[in-house]
């Protein structure tokens, strides 16, 4: 009954969320005990399983052919590095195998919450539409056509514009922001 | 297209690595000649890194909305039994 990575990227894109409740039904219990057995309560397991579904939405959206076994093996992979990197746990405590081993969390996934904190407040201010236009395209990796379609443009050459234009607003905000930061440090 | 979308979009090219030859030579010119551009640069390479934080943010309420579901929902139970016995009962 494995999950393999073509099907979720393939379902991931077009039903997102029923994928993910597929793949948590799936997937949790093993990584539940996994946790359980480090020491772990429920809550530390939500959340390491939380993030790793994140990495692997990110990884499949970005290159499929990357994952190779089935889901439930590559999310407990996950797991293990995020345990490891957030607990400090000994690594030799944790076993892994050689696809395990092979898997590489992505650096920016350990920035400070602050960061994303503010953030969701300037991200507010380029409108929500802009946002989830430019989440479509650059994070869930949407085609143009689909999100002319899916947000009502003439075409893939407006909605081609309106990327742009949505993308300027966000390029300013942080330039403000960078400008006031500078401002607060001098 | 209004000129600065087009300088947008000659950026976002650059980031990505996909410009070339002639391009590639007078983007690189005009990061060195301007300082305004340069930091347009900067600013538009955080502004992907804070999309997708932005996404990340958005997926993670989908998954507790998920989540929630799972550990709600009656016809799930079975689901939730094993859960439960995990971390109440030792697994198993």
């Amino acid at each position: 009954m494995s999950y393999s990575s073509k099907i979720i990227a393939e379902s991931l894109q077009t039903n997102r969320e029923a994928a993910f409740e597929k793949l948590y039904e799936q997937s949790f219990p093993a990584v539940a005990r996994l946790i359980h057995a480090l020491g772990g309560s429920q809550l530390d397991a939500e959340d390491v399983f939380q993030d790793a579904l994140i990495i692997l939405y990110e990884k499949v959206t970005e290159q499929p052919e990357v994952i190779k076994s089935s889901a439930q093996s590559y999310l407990l992979g996950i797991v293990k590095h995020l345990w490891i990197r957030k607990f400090g746990q000994d690594r030799r405590l944790i076993s892994m195998n050689r696809m395990e081993a092979g898997i590489k969390i992505p650096e920016d996934f350990y920035q400070p919450q602050e960061a994303s904190l503010r953030l969701a407040d300037y991200l507010a201010m380029a409108g929500k539409k802009c946002m989830a236009l430019l989440e479509a395209f650059y994070y869930q990796g949407k085609s143009l056509k689909d999100i002319a379609t899916a947000f009502g443009f003439t075409g893939v050459r407006s909605a081609t514009v309106q990327k742009f234009k949505c993308l300027e607003k966000v390029r300013k905000q942080v330039k403000d922001k960078n400008l006031t930061y500078e401002n607060v440090i001098v | 297209m209004r000129t600065s979308l087009y300088d947008t979009e000659a950026i976002e090219n650059y980031l990505s690595g996909i410009l070339t030859g002639k391009e590639l030579i007078a983007f690189n010119a005009r990061l060195i000649r301007d300082r305004h551009f340069q930091l347009a640069v900067e600013n538009q390479k955080e502004a992907y890194q804070t999309i997708k934080y932005y996404g990340r943010a958005e997926l993670r309420k989908e998954i507790k909305r998920v989540k929630k579901r799972l550990f709600t929902q009656p016809e799930k139970a079975s689901f939730q039994q094993k859960i439960k016995h995990i971390f109440y009962y030792g697994s198993r």
